[in-house]
């Protein structure tokens, strides 16, 4: 791979410094231009990320599908949520300048997305770990400078100090596998992990690397077992900073969780190793319950999404514990039932559908909060379908999206996860995730049911509804809607992405010093059933 | 541009007109709504005699090939399942939409005059138009689903317009019952479909009738499939063409306005079924056992309709069970593989049934909305052109020798006669005796109605009461108005103040043979004749010449079955030959000798005819009291003919009120157990919820203490697994 792949993080992280420039000019007007500016970058990293996407370029390297797809997820959606904060940071103090801080809220969020669009361009363990940590530390800094209050102090305290903790058990865990396969290469990891798995199992020290990498890692995806602070940083946060975190760690953690069990070739399948897909799985499913049983107790808002997020990040690990096998059907095209998904195109596709719907309900709350926070519980969007239907109307598309009612995007999203866990002969795991589906249900519909069948207490007002507000939670359900009607041009990526792994790691695509223990993974026929079984 | 690349204007036409008047509901213009339904279904008569005249003469269909098609765009695209909306045009599609555009405007221009003034004037022309929409599309789709598209939008349609005048409970009860009674066929229907296309992986015409069908082999591997396929798609048909034993919906489908009654209750809609069966021919023709029921049910409800039309005084319901009795005959002769008869016997009923109905419809304007045939007499002096009309609608429904409906009625009976199923000689007979009823029937109702002295109801003349509007201060002047202002509930008036109050009874809609209160006329503008407007009286004419003429076409111009037996000849299931042998092992177009020769065939029929209408004469002209003596006489077979066989009270005692039992059954169980039961597993997540909430406690300690228990956990899991 030569620069020109990663052009699209150059565009951003240029884009961030001239932000980071601009943000000091003294001249309030030229301040202001700050979102301009990240607007204008990621419109270039998109479209330069859309030219790597197409058929033909890399080909020669197999996780570029993979690589494309994260590129255009960062910036397309990255610029959804540059609309959605446009008023950022809030300021508290009447006496403030209205943009004192633009510049640098700015530049640490298009950093942040450069992190992501980075993610699946990386070939070592050390490169993974400074990509991961470019997702977050820009995110800590942004929590906590959101806003003025006290709560968002505290919210990007403990932000940082839980995120440190993981970083290091899922450091730990690299440690593991250097010691495991004597590099950080992947092309040599990889070929470690073939040759042990051609010889029996691979050792425990693997083994437990892995895990920990997994157990760092679901700090960044809000799953089980470290997903406490999800809802207190989302409730504390500014809601633009909540969006964001919802999408961009998220996403940036299960690229880099695909990326790891790539390593293994995805055959973990001996009654030893196979302990690491069933934890996975495991994992899964309580993430999906304690989100969503968690979330029926909550009244604000807020929360209730941030533990909508950790039961989402449920459905994709399990999608993740699905692995890359593809059912036997697939091979059959025109035949009835055959699902062409497999567990990580599902969870490629559901990744894109859960940043738009949450962006999209999020940004209904960042129009209507203004600058009191007023809208964070029930009370708040009470009889919103009278007062600003529009707004209650893309609210609505979206819960009904992350519900996953038939005719958006997220009901594609659970289709595939349901269709791949049917393929792949978990049938009680597509009945777990159907039945989570169920319980959330249940609190979604009680914020729809807040919005058009209750009587607004106090009139709502929105006190500076700017255009670039609107225009987010308005995209944002058009495309829930969009790629729910049509969803080819997403399915076409993801699947890409998703079809891109096991990757088959080989000399010519990874140059340097591993080219004599070249590790070879499965041919693409026996790719079936070997993950997770 | 090849002719076919004109046919997507057919439906497109009509499907302008329907929106273009729907948008002028709001407008001032919305009094002329009919200009731009009737400019739509012209222009789509244009193109479609057009295209009939190019598949005739032209090289529409090129190089003596059956059909050819057209496919306009990918419809849905859903993995391996494609389907395109496509056009397929052969003489049976090329024939069926210029029939149905050519009545359809006839009728459009007759209902310009008809419905002047109604409230909902532009709503009418908009369904219309959208209902010859759907019906092209019907006609010209090249796959099933199509079809399926188009039969579920003639279903709507006929819905909506039996519904017409909604604020009438029989209206919405009758416009419910049609469409429950549809959804059994379109069921039946749509698993076909889903059926043919896990047989066949495609929908498309061209791949399953002139494809693997011919192959034994396949046929020997999906016998199954070729079984249950036309068996369901007979039921959709049936139930689509008002057969039994699920033609109850059609008479009372009798509350739309009397145009609909003729276009889509009579002309078009109901032939769909005979359409779909025509279409599936070959299909059937390698499926014996339901290729028979098909000529079994058919005949045997021609004849079921016809003794119950004996005993009817309602003449919309009698042409009703008339036009049931006719779709019987076609499906009697798609059973003897007659196909081509068939669809003649189509063409030629849509002309002479739309004309009985739309000159009803005068009737019914003359005389205030009453059409109890006891109560007029010798109307054939006041309304002289209606009178001729209707005489030659009666004349080509009784099968009088040299119209229309003699030709093609005994093309289907000669059919049956010589068909080498043993049965077929049978329902021939049945046939025949049933020609006798029909002629018998259709003059009782001219000459009571027409000739005799003159006997005009009370209500003649006048305005009966709108569904719409309010009766106004001075008689018709308050309801030519009839408009927005003017709507509301004030319109029900008394009768359906006692209607509404009496409760919601949707069984009871049979009981009442109620006249179809209608649109306000005053016959005292027309004080010569009450035959109404020219825009009525001059498409009377053009179907009277269409009654009259239509069958030479089936006489002249070709060997057998005359032009329009050589035309859809061209289609090899509908060759005349296929009739005499019905679908052998092997091969299907075996010609095989005659039994009775046709010539013969003709004369019997012309005798039933003539003994028929002199019966009529005779009871119900100059001596009418001889018939209610012997009415008298056979009191119980009257009463069990004017109960309709006491089909509706089976329906309502078998089905209906046990499945209203069932569903009040359910209904408590689903209350207090399901719920309960639901109640109690829907507390689990809350109460789930509740048990691990203090794990939030807010403080950084705990969740990092959180975290790493967890994690540790997990560790100690894996550690275990490892040992």
């Amino acid at each position: 791979m030569n620069l020109h792949g990663l052009l699209p993080e150059m565009i951003m992280l240029a884009a961030a410094a001239v932000i980071l420039l601009n943000g000091l000019c003294p001249r309030e007007s030229v301040r202001r231009a700050s979102q301009w500016l990240a607007l204008a970058g990621l419109v270039a990293a998109f479209v330069a990320a859309w030219r790597l996407a197409a058929p033909g370029q890399h080909a020669g390297w197999p996780l570029w599908p993979l690589a494309t797809f994260g590129s255009l997820l960062a910036s397309g959606v990255g610029l959804l949520a540059v609309l959605a904060s446009w008023n950022m940071p809030f300021k508290d103090q009447p006496t403030e300048t209205d943009s004192a801080y633009r510049g640098e809220y700015f530049a640490l969020l298009l950093c942040s997305l450069a992190g992501l669009s980075m993610m699946a361009k990386v070939n070592n363990l050390i490169w993974l770990f400074l990509a991961l940590e470019l997702v977050s530390m820009p995110t800590y800094i942004m929590v906590a400078a959101g806003r003025g209050q006290s709560a968002a102090q505290e919210a990007g305290v403990k932000y940082f100090f839980l995120g440190a903790l993981s970083a290091a058990v899922y450091l730990f865990g690299f440690s593991y596998l250097y010691g495991f396969a004597g590099s950080t290469r992947f092309s040599t990891i990889a070929a470690a992990f073939h040759s042990a798995l051609a010889l029996g199992h691979p050792p425990a020290i693997a083994l437990i690397g892995l895990l920990m990498v997994v157990l760092g890692i679901s700090y960044k995806i809000a799953a089980v077992p470290l997903h406490y602070y999800a809802p207190d940083v989302y409730q504390g946060a500014a809601t633009p900073v909540t969006a964001f975190l919802a999408f961009t760690p998220k996403a940036a953690g299960f690229i880099a969780l695909i990326l790891v069990f790539n390593l293994t070739g995805w055959q973990l399948s001996s009654s030893l190793a196979g302990a690491v897909p069933a934890l996975l799985m495991a994992l899964a499913v309580v993430t999906m319950f304690v989100g969503n049983v968690l979330a029926l107790l909550q009244r604000n808002l807020k929360r209730i999404l941030a533990y909508s997020s950790i039961a989402h990040s449920g459905y994709m690990l399990a999608a993740l514990a699905l692995g890359p096998a593809l059912s036997p059907e697939a091979t059959r095209p025109g035949e009835l039932g055959g699902s062409s998904i497999n567990g990580l195109s599902a969870l490629l596709f559901y990744l894109a559908a859960y940043s738009l719907m949450t962006l999209g309900a999020f940004a209904v709350l960042i129009y209507l909060e203004g600058q009191t926070g007023a809208a964070e519980d029930f009370d708040g969007i009470a009889g919103l379908a009278g007062e600003h239907p529009l707004a209650a109307g893309c609210m609505a598309v979206c819960l009904f999206s992350l519900i996953g009612m038939p005719g958006t995007v997220g009901f594609l999203g659970k289709l595939f996860i349901v269709q791949a866990a049917l393929a792949a002969h978990h049938p009680v795991l597509a009945v777990i995730i159907v039945i989570n589906a169920a319980i959330a249900a249940t609190y979604y519909l009680r914020i729809v049911a807040a919005m058009y069948l209750r009587a607004a207490a106090t009139p709502l007002t929105v006190r500076r509804p700017a255009l670039a507000l609107k225009l987010s939670a308005a995209v944002a359900t058009f495309l829930v809607i969009f790629f729910g009607l049509f969803p080819g041009a997403l399915y076409r990526q993801s699947v890409a992405g998703g079809r891109s792994v096991p990757t088959v790691y080989s000399a010519a695509h990874w140059p340097g010093r591993s080219a004599k223990r070249t590790a070879v993974g499965m041919p693409g026929s026996a790719r079936a059933g070997l993950w997770a079984n | 541009m090849t002719p076919i690349d004109f046919a997507p204007l057919i439906p497109a036409f009509p499907l302008a007109a329907a929106i273009l008047a729907a948008l002028l509901s709001g407008t001032k213009l919305k009094r002329a709504a009919h200009v731009p339904a009737i400019s739509g279904v012209a222009l789509s008569f244009f193109v479609a005699l057009f295209l009939l005249l190019k598949c005739q003469w032209g090289q529409a269909i090129a190089g003596g090939a059956p059909y050819v098609q057209s496919t306009l765009w990918t419809w849905i695209a859903a993995g391996g399942f494609k389907v395109s909306a496509g056009i397929f045009l052969d003489p049976l599609a090329a024939l069926f939409v210029t029939f149905v555009t050519g009545v359809s405007l006839l009728i459009f221009i007759y209902s310009a005059g008809y419905m002047e003034g109604d409230y909902g004037y532009w709503r009418f022309f908009a369904y219309m138009s959208i209902f010859v929409f759907f019906m092209t599309t019907l006609v010209l789709a090249n796959n099933f689903l199509l079809v399926y598209l188009g039969w579920e939008g003639v279903g709507l349609a006929s819905y909506l317009l039996i519904g017409y005048y909604y604020p009438r409970p029989s209206a919405r009860d009758a416009a419910t019952k049609a469409f429950i009674t549809n959804r059994i066929g379109d069921t039946c229907f749509a698993v076909a479909v889903l059926m043919l296309y896990l047989t066949f992986h495609s929908l498309k015409f061209s791949t399953v009738f002139y494809g693997v069908l011919a192959n034994p082999a396949f046929r020997a591997a999906h016998a199954t499939a070729l079984f249950w396929i036309p068996l369901l798609l007979m039921f959709g048909a049936f139930a689509k063409s008002a057969q039994f034993p699920l033609h109850v919906w059609l008479p009372d489908a009798m509350e739309g306005p009397t145009p609909v009654s003729a276009l889509i209750h009579a002309a078009t809609m109901v032939t769909a079924g005979v359409y779909l069966i025509a279409r599936c021919l070959p299909l059937f023709l390698y499926d014996q056992p339901v290729l028979h029921l098909v000529g079994i049910i058919g005949c045997f409800t021609a004849f079921l309709a016809a003794t119950i039309a004996l005993r009817q005084f309602d003449m919309k319901r009698i042409w009703a069970y008339s036009t049931i009795s006719q779709l019987g005959y076609m499906f009697m002769g798609l059973g003897v593989a007659a196909g081509a008869s068939a669809v003649f016997h189509v063409f030629t009923h849509a002309f002479f049934k739309a004309l009985l109905f739309l000159a009803t419809g005068s009737v019914m304007h003359a005389m205030g909305g009453e059409l109890d045939i006891r109560k007029m007499s010798g109307l054939g002096k006041k309304m002289p052109i209606t009178t001729v009309c209707i005489l030659t609608g009666c004349l080509a429904l009784a099968g009088f020798p040299g119209f229309s409906g003699f030709f093609s009625k005994d093309d289907i009976l000669s059919a049956a006669m010589n068909a080498t199923w043993g049965l077929g000689p049978w329902l021939a007979v049945i046939g025949l005796l049933t020609a006798l009823l029909t002629a018998y029937y259709t003059f009782r109702v001219f000459f009571r109605v027409f000739c005799g002295e003159l006997r005009l109801p009370a209500t003649a003349g006048q305005h009966e009461p709108s569904a719409f509007t309010l009766p106004g201060p001075q008689d018709g002047g308050g309801n030519r108005r009839g408009d927005a202002g003017t709507r509301g509930h004030g319109d029900t008036g008394k009768d359906e103040g006692k209607i509404a109050a009496a409760g919601y009874e949707p069984e009871t809609v049979n009981q009442t043979p109620h006249t179809t209160i209608h649109k306000p006329e005053i016959a005292s503008h027309y004080p010569h004749s009450l035959d109404g407007a020219p825009t009525m009286w001059l498409p009377l004419i053009l179907l009277a010449i269409g009654a009259t003429c239509a069958g030479y076409l089936g006489v002249f111009g070709g060997t057998e079955g005359g032009w329009i037996g050589g035309f859809l000849g061209r289609v090899p299931h509908m060759q005349p030959a296929v009739r005499y042998v019905v679908a052998p092992a092997g091969d299907m177009y075996l010609p095989a000798p005659w039994r009775v020769s046709p010539s013969v065939m003709m004369l019997i029929g012309a005798v039933v005819s003539l003994v028929g209408i002199g019966a009529a004469a005779y009871w119900h002209w100059f001596n009418r009291s001889a018939a209610d003596t012997l009415a008298g006489a056979v009191r119980p077979v009257a009463s069990f003919l004017e109960n309709k066989w006491y089909i509706d009270e089976l329906y309502r005692y078998g089905l209906v009120r046990p499945l209203r039992l069932l569903g009040h059954v359910l209904w408590r169980v689903d209350r207090w157990v399901v719920d309960g039961v639901v109640g109690v597993i829907g507390g689990i997540p809350r109460w789930l919820g509740f048990s691990i909430r203090s794990s939030e406690s807010g403080r950084l300690r705990s969740y990092a203490f959180g975290m790493v228990t967890g994690a540790v956990l997990v560790l100690l899991v894996m550690w275990y697994w490892l040992r």
